[in-house]
Parts: structure tokens; sequence; C-alpha cells
């Protein structure tokens, strides 16, 4: 479990990170969504230990992770621009990676290269972006750790590789203890990858909640009402998050279960009804309204 | 904990990954050491080959060969050059090996990897050591193997060079631990570079400053000073060790120390001391900010910023205080060019440092307060210094508080020839370290002859060069050793004119002789039975061929005789030579000579003279010719137009020049040959032969100088033995038929 309890970073007059208190429990995957300078890169570089923290503490496994050995045997961290050695090839960093990550799988490495289609003997340094973003992610995958810090890693990936790497993580899950935790400024990135997320904004986190546990409370469902009295009569029974009209036709956010919700139209009048599921970004719309925010402005711009 | 094994591995892919300076360190040193060594060795072993071939001299041939040595020797130890490229080479390193800690990339990586700062730091600044060492031992033997075989090696050189091995990698490691400082201060690459410079070379930049202001605003600050403040040891390692390098001569394969002095074992124990020291001290100030300094300081100019106003002060003050300096002396207004220049270089330094640190125009004009401060320091510290605020000239040492002095003139007579068997050079620097003198009547006429000068420098307060009107006067340094420990040396002005009897007392003491004067010396008394003694009386010169030993006593007790009151007095009655040949000398290239002047007065020299049938010594000759041994006397005069002559009435037109009376510039030349005036001549004539060793600069011998004059002999005068030598007029007893045949010989226009 990796916790982080009233995180704080400064770099001169600004203030990066403030009193962030979050709780990532292990074998799900982690997302960490922000706007751009939202602080997202500052606190996974906090927890992988590479900056000191002003204040606050960043415990993996319950043990401090700044310039503690054996807490950052248990991540790999791939920043948002990966540095590989000048002139290095990928067997070059599997060289390296195998002198400092005991668990090194070297024979996996070569394995994933393979199925990546990357070359083993060919320089780091004429790879695209996305094929530096594969090294990185199969390296992480073969350093055996059990946490994986992923900032903005999927950015320079295609739709297909994005779902082979997604696959990977899944696989790599199911067959070890592995936990992924990934940055992105990206919510329809992580949407159907992560199992808790939490949102960064101005360096603090606006909620950190598990995926199902947000879906199951909120409801997304289309009607059109028999009369305006059955309409009004409905709403006024219902927490409401977001209600859009178009002609008769209401689309509605809605707190509650799924069985709720569908008890409440079930017993109204009404000439259509049906419950849709909910993207992650119409999950964080709401759940960020009711703080005040407008999300669309934070996550989407 | 990471294992042995994994250790190893993570060494060995720090060390790949560092090639280019592995074979950069490789190449540096194979250049310094023996490509050097094979080049030199080459052209002497051609050299030498020839001279065996044409069947020299041995000497010659063994000289060769201990050049070959040296050479190897030279290449392969301490050399000037080596300082440079290891200190270079520990820039490389340094830089090289801690620069992940400037960019944001290679932190991510480094930092988050389970490898402990201790030991990265132990991985990377070993790496560094081990690059070097490992180079310089392959060049090491790639340079024994060049002396092995051109024939240069020898187990002495063999042993000389693993010495050297071990301290030149001492010094590298110095040099590396203070480059590692100045990256652990900075946060990029170029303000690292910049930091190595300030760190390698502040502290010289500093000592220069402050003798040089020194020098400039202080009449009494003298070169004893200055070498005591060059001197002094060096915290940093590059410049002490390019010092101690320079102080190393290699003679075959043997060390030598340039100053005799200073054994070179002790300079090399105090030079490994302070290496040590420098490596402990900065290393761990390296660790120490490397541990301290925040990951997030990449791309930053300095890691802590809470140095910045430090340093920015540090520098710019200095600097300021330079250019004040620099423009002062280059101006006429002193004053305005001083202090408008400590200006500009506040300005200069303030800008600089403001883009460097900020990497922006608008911020030169930023930190005002801190440029005001700048000024202020540097301002205060010229004004301690052009108003002698801390009374360094008129500073004299309380008569209780002095245990000994020691004294000397500033630029004593090589000609008087001492300490040529003991010593390399003859400086009065040489007088100030080895003189002891306690005697009160001493440091009380030393006090005396201080004061008399310091009263006239307070009566000329705005004048710089008080003192330099007085007639004869002469500088002097002295050495106070004072009862607290502490020594201070000072320069001052004589003149036997304000100070007579004092004078005659410095010069007389029996301290500042046994110092000055080799005659007294062990080493000349073990040497004098070697020596060819002679006596000239200017006009011939007669070999001393009984007791040498007995006249040299004779000598040293008459000379206790010879203070200011002897020179001013009297002129020399002729002058004693003692020459040893470069063959009876212990490595001997020269013949070594030295003269002392013999007075009237030195009864018991001229009396074993004497005993030696050496008449002249005896019966002094005034003159020194007879007019039967003088064909002709030849007197040339320089007529300039342009006034040379300080007197005006040294010109001997001066008075037709006044009444308008055309005199072309010309050479007058008078022959004379009546027997009369050529005796009246010679009574006015002095040989030049004991100029050099009369009056010492003390008192005026009282050479006309506006004549030249050439004696002629007869054959027969020649035939016994008379040179035709320079000889001088002494105006005092110069003929009145002198000046009018040079008037009458003039062509008038």
């Amino acid at each position: 479990m990796i916790e982080l309890k009233g995180l704080s970073k400064s770099f001169g007059q600004i203030e990066a990170v403030k009193d962030v208190d979050v709780t990532i429990r292990e074998n799900g995957v982690f997302g960490l969504i922000g706007t751009n300078g939202a602080g997202k890169s500052t606190v996974l570089r906090l927890m992988a230990g590479v900056l000191k923290p002003d204040a606050g503490l960043a415990l993996v496994d319950n043990m401090p992770v700044y310039d503690n050995v054996d807490a950052k045997g248990k991540i790999f961290f791939i920043a948002d621009e990966p540095y590989f050695f000048p002139n290095a090839a990928p067997r070059d960093m599997e060289r390296y990676y195998s002198s400092v990550y005991r668990g090194f799988d070297r024979e996996r490495f070569y394995l994933y290269l393979v199925k990546f289609g990357l070359d083993g003997r060919r320089r780091i340094r004429t790879f695209s972006k996305g094929m530096k973003k594969q090294l990185a992610i199969i390296a992480g995958l073969c350093a055996g750790t059990k946490y994986l810090y992923c900032d903005e890693t999927f950015d320079g990936l295609d739709p297909v590789m994005r779902q082979a790497v997604k696959g990977v993580f899944a696989k790599e899950m199911q067959e070890r203890d592995f936990t992924p935790i990934i940055a992105s400024h990206n919510l329809r990135e992580l949407e159907d990858i992560c199992d808790h997320v939490g949102l960064l904004h101005q360096g603090g986190v606006l909620l950190s909640k598990d995926l199902e546990e947000m879906k199951c409370n909120i409801q997304k469902v289309q009607c059109v009402f028999s009369s305006k009295e059955e309409e009004k009569r409905l709403l006024s029974s219902l927490v409401i998050v977001r209600c859009d009209r178009r002609g008769s036709l209401l689309t509605l956010t809605l707190r509650g279960t799924r069985e709720e919700t569908i008890a409440a139209f079930a017993a109204a009048d009404c000439l259509f009804c049906e419950v849709l599921p909910l993207s992650l970004e119409e999950i964080f719309i709401s759940e960020t309204e009711v703080k005040g925010y407008d999300v669309k402005k934070l996550i989407l711009g | 904990m990471t294992s042995k094994n994994l250790y190893w591995a993570k060494w060995m892919e720090n060390v790949r990954r560092r090639g280019w300076t592995f074979a950069l360190c490789f190449v540096g040193l194979f250049l310094q050491m023996p490509a050097v060594a094979w080049i030199g060795l080459s052209s002497e072993k051609s050299y030498l080959d020839s001279l065996i071939a044409q069947g020299a001299d041995s000497v010659l041939i063994n000289d060769s060969r201990l050049r070959m040595q040296s050479i190897a020797a030279t290449a392969a130890g301490f050399n000037d050059w080596y300082p440079v490229v290891a200190g270079l080479i520990a820039v490389l390193l340094a830089v090289h090996g801690f620069s992940f800690l400037y960019s944001r990339k290679k932190t991510d990586l480094y930092f988050s990897v389970p490898v402990s700062a201790p030991k990265r730091y132990v991985l990377i600044w070993g790496n560094g050591i081990f690059s070097f060492a490992a180079c310089y031992l392959v060049n090491l033997i790639l340079c024994q193997t060049g002396a092995v075989l051109f024939g240069a090696m020898t187990p002495e050189g063999m042993a000389q060079s693993l010495v050297a091995f071990l301290v030149n990698l001492l010094a590298f490691a110095a040099m590396y631990q203070l480059a590692l400082v100045a990256v652990m201060l900075t946060g990029n690459v170029l303000c690292a570079l910049l930091g190595c410079a300030v760190l390698f070379f502040y502290e010289g930049a500093v000592r220069l400053l402050l003798s040089g202001l020194k020098s400039v605003f202080f009449f009494s600050y003298c070169s004893a000073d200055q070498r005591r403040l060059m001197g002094l040891p060096w915290i940093t390692p590059l410049i002490g060790f390019k010092d101690f390098c320079g102080s190393i001569v290699y003679n075959g394969a043997s060390i030598n120390s340039a100053s005799p002095d200073s054994p070179w074992c002790a300079m090399l124990l105090e030079e490994v001391l302070l290496l040590v020291l420098a490596s402990v001290l900065f290393g761990a100030l390296a660790y120490f900010l490397y541990r301290r300094r925040k990951t997030e300081s990449y791309h930053q100019t300095l890691a802590f910023s809470w140095m910045k106003p430090v340093l920015e002060f540090l520098l710019v003050v200095p600097f300021s205080v330079a250019c004040g300096l620099l423009t002062g002396r280059m101006a006429q207004d002193f004053n305005l060019f001083l202090f408008g220049g400590a200006l500009f270089g506040v300005l200069l330094g303030h800008s600089v440092i403001r883009l460097v640190y900020e990497r922006d125009l608008k911020a030169v004009l930023q930190g005002r307060i801190m440029a005001l401060c700048c000024f202020g320091a540097a301002v205060l510290s010229l004004c301690v210094f052009r108003f002698d605020l801390a009374g360094f000239d008129s500073w004299i040492p309380k008569r209780e508080k002095i245990e000994s002095v020691a004294f000397s003139m500033e630029h004593e007579r090589g000609s008087f020839g001492w300490n040529q068997l003991s010593s390399d050079s003859v400086s009065g620097g040489e007088m100030l370290d080895r003189m002891e003198c306690t005697d009160p009547d001493t440091i009380d006429a030393l006090l005396s002859v201080i004061s008399v000068w310091q009263e006239q420098q307070k009566r000329e307060e705005s004048d710089e060069t008080a003192g330099e009107d007085w007639k004869d006067r002469n500088i002097w340094v002295v050495r106070y050793r004072l009862t607290d420990g502490r020594t201070a040396f000072r320069r001052f002005y004589v003149s036997r004119e304000k100070t007579p009897g004092q004078l005659d007392i410095l010069m007389r003491d029996p301290a500042y002789q046994d110092c000055r004067y080799q005659i007294y010396e062990q080493a000349m008394q073990d040497c004098i039975g070697e020596m060819e003694v002679s006596y000239t009386d200017g006009a011939r010169e007669y070999f001393y061929t009984m007791d040498k030993e007995a006249l040299l006593e004779a000598l040293r007790e008459d000379f206790r005789s010879y203070g200011s009151d002897l020179i001013a007095s009297q002129l020399p009655c002729g002058a004693l030579r003692l020459e040893l040949p470069a063959g009876k000398q212990q490595d001997g290239t020269y013949d070594l000579v030295w003269e002392y002047p013999v007075y009237q007065t030195f009864e018991k020299t001229r009396s074993l003279l004497a005993k030696n049938d050496i008449d002249a010594a005896v019966t002094q000759k005034q003159p020194f010719l007879s007019a039967n041994e003088v064909e002709k006397i030849t007197v040339l005069y320089y007529h300039y137009n342009d006034g040379v002559y300080e007197d005006p009435k040294d010109d001997l037109f001066f008075e037709q020049e006044a009444s308008a009376v055309l005199v072309p510039e010309q050479q007058i030349t008078c022959v004379f040959t009546e027997k009369d005036e050529v005796e009246k001549l010679l009574e006015a004539l002095y040989p030049g032969e004991l100029i050099s060793v009369a009056a010492e600069a003390v008192a005026d011998p009282g050479v006309d100088y506006r004549f030249d004059v050439r004696i002629s002999l007869t054959p027969e005068a020649l035939k016994d033995g008379y040179r035709e030598g320079d000889v001088y007029l002494i105006r005092d007893r110069e003929p009145d038929f002198l000046e009018k045949a040079v008037r009458e010989a003039a062509v008038f226009g």
C-alpha cells in the first residue's frame, strides 16, 4: 500500500503539492488525474523518492520512500520523459536495470521486445517517442517491482499499443502482486483501466475514490415523461446532478443506486425510459460539480 | 542491501558509460608523460650517440646521460605541466560524473532506482579516481618502458616515479574533490565549470590582489613580505601543487630542491600533508553538499540559493578593488579613477553575476542593494590601503617586543660575490631569512634609522616617495622577529647623510657581516686552499702564494671595521680577488669569484700581502700609475644640446650657451701627452676595477661621469704587467686645465 500523508512540496515560491492525503491500495490500477501543472508529476516523483517532501510522508508499504533503498526496490518509475543512456541500445538498458533491480526478468524483457517489435541492438536515440515509452514500460514490467509509476506514459502510444499495454498490465496483475499507478491529464485515457482515481487540482486532491463506488452511486437516465406534472413530481423526488433537455427528451444524471433509480422510474408515468452507462468523464463532472468545480475546465479544457 | 556482485555490476556499467572521459584522460596524460619523455629522450639519445661517435670527453657523455635520466624522471615524476593536466582531468571527471544532478530526466532515473545515495556517490567518485589512476599507471609504464629502451632508466628513477605516482594521485584527488565541491554547489554544467575556475584560482587571485594593493600603496611593503605571502601554504591544490612541482629540480634521476634552505623531503612531506588535508576537507564538504542539495536544483545557477548574495559579494568586491587599482594606476587623477574604477568594477561584476544567476538581461537591474554593499566594501578596502588606515607604513614595533632583527640592502650587489658556495642565488631576501641579530645597540640604531625615515615621511604626508630626495639614499629591508613569535618585514630609506652613526653600526654588526660576506662562512674556509688568491691595485694583478687561510683570517678581522664611515672616508687602495675554479668545485660549472676591497686601514691583510712581496698593498700609490708608465691620456667629453646634466653647471658650455653662443652637439677629445699634465691627471684618476668594490651605494665615491678616460701605457709598462683598464676621474681631484682644455678643443658653430 502506498500512503501519502499531508504531502507538500514547493519549488521556490511555487507550491506544487499541498497537503496531499491519498491511499493507494494494492492490486488495483490507480489513476492520478489533473490538468497540466496540477502536480501529478511532482506527486509521482515524491512517491518515487526522487524528491524530498517539504512536509508529510510518502510511504511505500509503510516505509518512507525518500532515501530508502528497500522502499525504492518496490517501485519502478517511468517518468514523463524517460531517460536512456546516450548511445545505449535496449540491451544496454537491460544490463543497467538488471544491475539495480534484483528481480529484473531478462528473459521476459527480450520476449517483450520481440512482442512489441523493438530491436534490442538498435540505438534508443533512433527510436520514436512511442517506442521509447514502450521500452520504458517493458523495463518497468520486467523490473519485477510491486508498484509501477507511469507519468503520462500512455501519451505517446497509439490506440492499439495502448490496448496492448493495458492488456499486459491486466495480465501482470493476474499473475503477480502488481499495482500500476498512472498519472494522466486525460480522463478518457484512464477510463477503461483504473479501479481507483484521484483528482489533483492546484497541488491538492479534489477527490480520491473507487471507480465502482462512484459508478454505483450515480446513474444516467434518458426519459420522456407523459406530462409536465409527472415530470415535476418525479424530478422533485430524485437527487439530480445534471439535467439536459432536448425537446421532451430528458437526459438526467442522478445520485442513487441503479436499482433505486429503475424502481423510481418504473413507478412513474414515462413514455420512454432507459438507464445508460456513464463515462468516467461524466462521473467526474458530477462528483466535482458537487464540490463547486467545473471539471470540464479542470480536465477537458 | 546490494550484493557485492551487483555493486561491481553497477560500477562496470558506470565505467562503460563514461568511456569517452576515460579515453580523454588517457590521451591527456599520454601527451604529458610518455610523449614528452619519448621526444626528449630520442633527441638526447641522438646527441649522445653523436658524442660517442666523435669520441667526446667522458664528462660530456655523462652529462648527456644525466640529462636523459632527468628527462625520464621529470616526465614520470613531478613536473610543471602535471598539475594543469590533472586539474583539467579532475574537472572533466567531476563534472561529467555528477552531471546527472543537472538534469531532471536523469535524476528521475537515478534517484528512483534502488541504489542508496552514499553508494551512488562512492561509485561515481571511485570511478573518477580509478579512471585517472589506471590511465596514469598505464602511461607511467609506457614512460618507463621508453626510459628502459633509451637506456635512461635507473633504480632510483623507478623509485622516484613510484613515489611521484602516489603523490601525484593524491594531488589529483585533492583537485577532484575541490571540483566536486563546485559541482555540488551549482546547478548546471556551465556554472559548474565557472565554479571550478573560481575555487581553483580564488585564493591565488586574492593573494595577488592583496600583494598588489600593498605594493602600490605601502612603500614599506617589501618583496620579502610578498614572498612570505605567496609562500604561505596553499589550500587550493592546483596552485599549491604547481608551486611544489616548480620547486623540484631533477639532477639525473635524483630530486633536488630549487631552494637550498628547504630540502625536498621536507617540502614533499609538507605538500603531502597539505594535499591530504585538502582532500579530506574538500571531500567531506563535497559529500555534505551532495547530501544536502535538493534534487530539484537542476538547471539552477546555484544549488543553494542562500549562497547567491554571499558569492556575489565574495567575487564582486575583489574584482572591483582590482579594477579600481588598475584604473587608478593608469590615470593621473589617482583618487578619482581609483574609486571610479571600483564603481565600474562593481557595475560590471554585478551585471555579469546577475546575468549568470538569472540568465535574463533585465536581472542586471535587480539587486541594487547588494551592488551598493559591494561598492561600499570595495571603497572601504581601497581606503584602508590608499590612506593606510591600518598604519602599515608608520608601524614600528616597540623596542621591548623585538626579539631579533635582520636587515639588508634591498638590492644587494652580486659582484661582491657572497653566498655563491651555499646558494644558487644572491638576494637581500636571503639575508632576512638567515640573519639573526639580537645586539641591543644594533637594534636601537636600526629603529633610529627607520624612525628618521618615518619622521621625514610624516613631514611629507602627501608625498608617497618620502626620502627619495635624500643624498646617497638607499633602500633597505628589515625583518623583525617579535617576542610573541610573529615576524614582520618592512622596507625603508637610509641615507648616510641623515643617520651616519647608526648606519655604521648596522654595517659593522657582526651578525650582518657574517651573513653578508662569505669570508665569514665555514664553506669559504673549507675551500680557501683550493682558491687562487690575487691582489690588484687597479693597475697590476699580484698573485698571493703564501698561507691563504692566514690571509682569509686577516681579512676577516680587518673587515670588521668595514662600515659606512670607512666607505665614506676613503676609497679602497686595492681589491683582494678569490677565485674557485669550476674544476675544484663539487658539480661546478662556472668559476666562482669573490672580490673584497682592501683599505689603507686593513693593517693585518696588508701586512700579509707585503710578506708575499706585494709592495703595492703596503705602499699605497697615489697616483696608482706613474707618469713614466703612461704614454698618453685621452679624455672624451660629450656635449649635448638638450641638457642631459641634472645640474646645468655640469655642462662645460653652460655659460656660452647662456650667452647665446651656439655650441653644436659633439664629442670632444683631448689627448694629454705632456708629462706634467699626465702627472696631474693621474692624481685625479681612480681605477675602474676598484670602483666596483668602493662606496657600495652608501657614499658617493665622487666619480665624474661626464668624462670618459683612456690611458695608453708605454710598451715597457705593458711588458711589466700593467693593464690598460677603465679609469675614472674623481671630481674633487680634477686639475684646472682639464675643463679649459676641453672647452678649447670644442668646435663652435
